[in-house]
This record gives structure tokens, sequence and C-alpha cells, in this order.
């Protein structure tokens, strides 16, 4: 899909190429909704590995060639045994003494926690248990936020919800003029809807309700009964005057 | 990110230049942006940590860090307790209460904001205590102006101040593979230069503003100062530290931090101190040798805080439009020509949706 392509369709749907309709606005609005869409449908997925070593149980998640951060891991095996390493949560992760790091002779790591996927900087991965030897070679499946795109660019987003990008380039258009609420509110729902779809078919690769899946972001704000509910109330101030 | 970047987008969907008659100014906008980062952090609970912390052998108590959300796991001497609620702790054993001492066998919390408090019941009789000697001291420094500067350590900020005591030997501080002279210009900045030793010592400074939390202080791989939290227990008394030369033992993500980001003086013609504030450890640092006596907290905490237009926002590009929504929605709301409450209620929703779906997708991590 070219970058371009979307641009030009954002732009012929508000009619104007204008200061707040140039293409490199618009551009800009395609790679928020490129990073945006990431975390919330975790649908840039690629292979990495990574290594543990035998004395430390975390490591930070690894980079892709193209500068892209992985936010979450979604599948990761040992590259040896290829025995998967399962997701667990954070209260199951047994902490309870100073061998937390669980340092085992003999046994792979079998569970992994992440820990504060906010940042680059910020995430980790937590494995136990760990062997005491050198490095554990691991391959990961992970989400990824894709880095920054030009218009030049053709992107690895799936076709059939190319107009996720359509509509939220509409809606980061109509944040930028005063007014236009109801085209605002029109375009993000439209928005919210197909990204739905896009979580719920990602979730669904996953069904063993292990590990970190999406969640559709649930979205019902309605600017009309808004509007209504702020006018019942401002004429029951005035009956109460 | 910088937090002067996201405001130069914000203000370009806002139509706001920032330059003749601006409806909203940099500042007014940055403190939206702190409150937004704030929030952000308390709805979708993505930032873990985790923090070795003194008890207090009277009290039990742990004041709690700046950054601190809501406790999840508390543990004491290596074990994990049951997190109660005050109104609990009476019922359960006379032991329980406030005053009462002997193995710990739950945590509480009490307080808000700064004064934020852990307190493990009962009191642990057998606490360790960092022992009075040996701790983190005052590092004396001698300039070349002769005049003799102490420096010690609030939250992590180096501080120089003249005082007039003995200056001490040349202190020289290990850095990756290279020794540094630790120095002081006559302006009470600190300096390092290469060193002809080969031999160094552990700089431990005392905090005096955290309980007496210890820094420890070295060099990083190109010179420039770095601050690594001490650690509580036995083992503060030889300068425990979490740092880079020692990662078989103790560990730490970070990636970027202790670099000097500003210097600024203060205090009073006589008394002048000069202020390193250098920057803060990203990443969870994990402290997974832990001691007798020593209390450690996991909890949620908040992304890293801003301050002003030139903090690094340590928030990834992915929720970043997310909190740009937030901070539209706030600007709009505020009174003045470019109010739209239409369009801030919209936005406030949409931000409050992302952050649900956010913590509802990272939720399966607790």
């Amino acid at each position: 899909m070219l970058v371009s392509t979307v641009i030009t369709n954002i732009q012929n749907t508000l009619q104007t190429t204008g200061v707040y309709r140039s293409s490199a606005f618009v551009l800009k609005g395609i790679n928020e909704a490129l990073k945006l869409t990431s975390y919330l449908t975790l649908y840039d997925e690629r292979r990495s590995s990574l290594l543990l070593t035998g004395t430390r149980n975390v490591t930070e998640l690894p980079a892709d060639s193209d500068g892209a951060e992985m936010i979450v891991p979604r599948y990761v095996a040992n590259s040896v045994s290829g025995n998967r390493v399962n997701p667990v949560r954070m209260i199951d992760f047994e902490l309870s003494n100073s061998n937390w790091e669980g340092v085992i002779s003999g046994a792979d790591s079998e569970y992994y926690l992440v820990l504060s996927p906010v940042h680059e900087l910020e995430v980790e991965l937590m494995c136990s248990p760990i062997q005491n030897i050198g490095l554990v070679q691991l391959d990961v499946i992970g989400a990824y936020v894709p880095v920054t795109v030009i218009d030049t660019d053709d992107i690895a987003f799936p076709e059939q919800y190319g107009e996720v990008l359509y509509y939220y380039g509409l809606f980061y258009a109509y944040v930028s003029v005063p007014g236009m609420v109801q085209e605002c509110m029109d375009s993000y729902k439209d928005y919210v809807r197909l990204i739905g779809l896009m979580a719920e078919e990602s979730a669904s690769r996953f069904p063993s309700d292990q590990g970190i899946k999406p969640v559709p972001v649930e979205f019902d704000y309605d600017t009309i009964t808004r509007f209504d509910m702020d006018s019942q109330r401002k004429d029951g101030e005035r009956q109460v005057a | 990110m910088k937090a002067t970047e996201l405001i130069d987008e914000i203000g370009e969907l806002l139509g706001e230049d920032f330059t003749h008659n601006p409806l909203w100014t940099k500042d007014e906008l940055v403190k939206d942006l702190i409150v937004v980062v704030r929030m952000f952090g308390e709805l979708t609970l993505l930032v873990d940590r985790c923090r070795a912390c003194l008890v207090d052998y009277t009290t039990g108590e742990i004041a709690l860090p700046n950054d601190f959300g809501q406790l999840f796991f508390g543990q004491f001497s290596q074990e994990f307790l049951d997190i109660v609620g005050l109104e609990e702790t009476e019922f359960l054993a006379e032991a329980w209460m406030a005053d009462g001492t002997g193995v710990p066998q739950g945590i509480t919390l009490w307080g808000s904001g700064d004064d934020a408090k852990a307190r493990v019941i009962p009191v642990p009789t057998t606490i360790e205590v960092p022992a009075g000697g040996g701790t983190g001291v005052a590092s004396v420094l001698i300039d070349d102006g002769v005049d003799i500067w102490t420096v010690t350590a609030s939250e992590g900020i180096l501080i120089s101040t003249k005082a007039g005591v003995t200056a001490s030997a040349v202190q020289v501080v290990y850095g990756f593979s290279a020794y540094w002279d630790l120095g002081i210009n006559t302006s009470g900045e600190l300096t390092l230069t290469a060193s002809s030793s080969t031999t160094s010592s552990d700089l431990v400074l005392i905090d005096i503003a955290l309980d007496g939390r210890d820094w420890a202080v070295s060099a990083g791989l190109s010179g420039v100062l770095v601050t690594d939290l001490g650690q509580w227990g036995p083992g503060l008394c030889t300068g425990v530290i979490v740092s880079e030369s020692s990662v078989d033992t103790y560990q730490d993500g970070n990636s970027d931090y202790g670099i000097l980001v500003d210097l600024y003086a203060t205090g009073t013609s006589t008394t002048p101190e000069h202020v390193g504030k250098l920057s803060d450890d990203y990443g969870m640092v994990q402290f997974g040798d832990q001691y007798l006596g020593e209390g450690t907290m996991w909890y949620k905490g908040l992304p890293k805080e801003v301050f002003n237009l030139y903090t690094e926002l340590v928030i990834s590009d992915g929720l970043l439009p997310v909190i740009k929504h937030g901070v539209i929605a706030r600007a709009l709301n505020k009174d003045g020509d470019g109010q739209d409450k239409e369009k801030s209620k919209l936005l406030g929703n949409v931000f409050l949706s992302e952050c649900d779906a956010i913590r509802n997708t990272f939720g399966k991590r607790w």
C-alpha cells in the first residue's frame, strides 16, 4: 500500500490541499495512525531473537533492523529445544525469596513476564527459571511500533484494513479545524470500528487465552446525546432559577 | 521525543504557532501535558517499578517513592507479605496493631501523595539498620583556587557547597575501563579528568533528602558523572550499588542515565551552591539479591515525570497520540477565544477510551 495513495484519498475527501490539508500535514496523521494502531491492535508482528544470560533473567526487548521497537512478545520459544516459553501474570511469577532469579541447572525457561511496555527504554522481559550457563537464545515473534514513513513508502499494512489510515487521517484533519465536531466524531468512530475488527482478528490467532491480546477500543460517545443532555440540564437550571 | 516537540505538534493541531497573541502558550500546554501524563499512567497501569527500601525499625514504615501509584507486591527479608487494609489489622491479632512487634506478616498502605507510606506489620524485631559508620559520607574536594567544597547528594542530584573543612585526597572513580580523578573547579562544578591511578574506591554520598538513602558516584563511558541509587541493607556499609560494573550481581534496565543535563546556581553569596542535575534512570531497577531486614516494593508507577519543555518523554511513539488527545481536550476546555467545549468533550472521551483499551490489553500482565 503506497502512502501517497492514502494521502490523496484523504485530500480528495477534504476537497482541499491547503495549509492544514497539505501532504506533509496529512502524512503526520497517517504516521500517527500507524503507530497508535500498532498499540491498539498489535498488528505489526515480526520475528526476532534475543539472548538471555545465564545469570540474569531480565533482558531488553530487541529493536528491528529498521529501528522499529518491540512492544511485547506474542510468542517465545527456546531456539535450541523449540520448547515454548509461556506467558504468565505477574501475580503467578514466583518472586518469593532471594532466589527469584531462578537459576536452576538443567532447566530451560518455562515462563516469561513483560514489564513496563510503555517505552523501549522501559520494557523488559523477565524469564524463569534460567539455566546457570552462558547464554540462552530465545526466538520471539513480537508486536512492534513501526518507524515513521514517508509518502513514497510502500507500507506493510493489511490491505483489507487500509481504510484505518484513511479514517484516522480524516479525524486528524478535523481536529485541527474549529468546530466540525460531528465530522471529527464520525471519522473516529469509523476508525475505531475497523481497528476493532483488526484487534479481533489479531487476538483470534492466539486462541489459548494466554499472553497479551488486543482488546477493541470501546467508544460510544455521541455528540447529539451529549448536546441534548446539556440542553436539558440548562433547561432544568432555568426552571430552578 | 522532547516535550517541546510534542507541544509543537499539538500547537499545529490547535492552529497555534506560539508567536503573536497566542491563544495557548507553551507553558500552559506543558502544564496540561504534566497532568495528562500522570492520568495516562494511572489509567493504563503500564508502568511497573521495583525498589528496595529502608524499613524504619521503630515504626515499620517505608517511605514510598514519588512515582508510586499502587502497591503490587511487598516483600520483607526476601519473603512476600500479604497486602491488608488498615481496618483489618487490629482484628487479626493484637500484635498486628500499629505498635506491635514480631515477624512481619502483612503490609498496609496509608497516607497520600508525597507522604504516602507502606507499613510492615507487626513492626519487625530483627530489622537490619544501616550502620552509622561506613555509609555514605560527604566527599570533600579542593578547587584550583584552594577553596574547599563538600559534595553531597539529594534525590540523585549532586550538590557542591563551599565548606570550611579539610580537603581529602583526590578521589579516583572507576568508569568502565578507565579511571578518573574527581575534581572541582572554582565555580563548584564537578569535573572528571583521566587519572594516572590504577585503583579506585567507591564514592558513596548520603542523600540529604530521601531518608539518608545513598548514591554511589561513578564515571560513565565518556567521563560524565553517574549517580546510582544505593541499596539498603547490610551491604550498604560497603557501598553496594546497582551499576554497569556489577551487572553479574545486580541488575538494571539502564540504557541512558546519569548524563549531566543541567547546571545551575542556588544559595546566597556567602554560601553558594552549584547544583548539577543528572538524568534519572530508565527501566526497572531490579534488586536481584535482597537482604535480610530489607523491604522491596513492586508497584505500579507513573511514567517519567515531565518537568518542563526540555524533558524527554519516556513514552513510546505509539502512545504519544493518546497523550496528544488528552492535552488537546484540556486545551480546548479553557476559557478564551480558542474554547471549543464540544470538541473538548469528544477528545476527552477519545483519550479515556484509548486508555481503557490499552489497560485492558496489557492488563493480562497482572
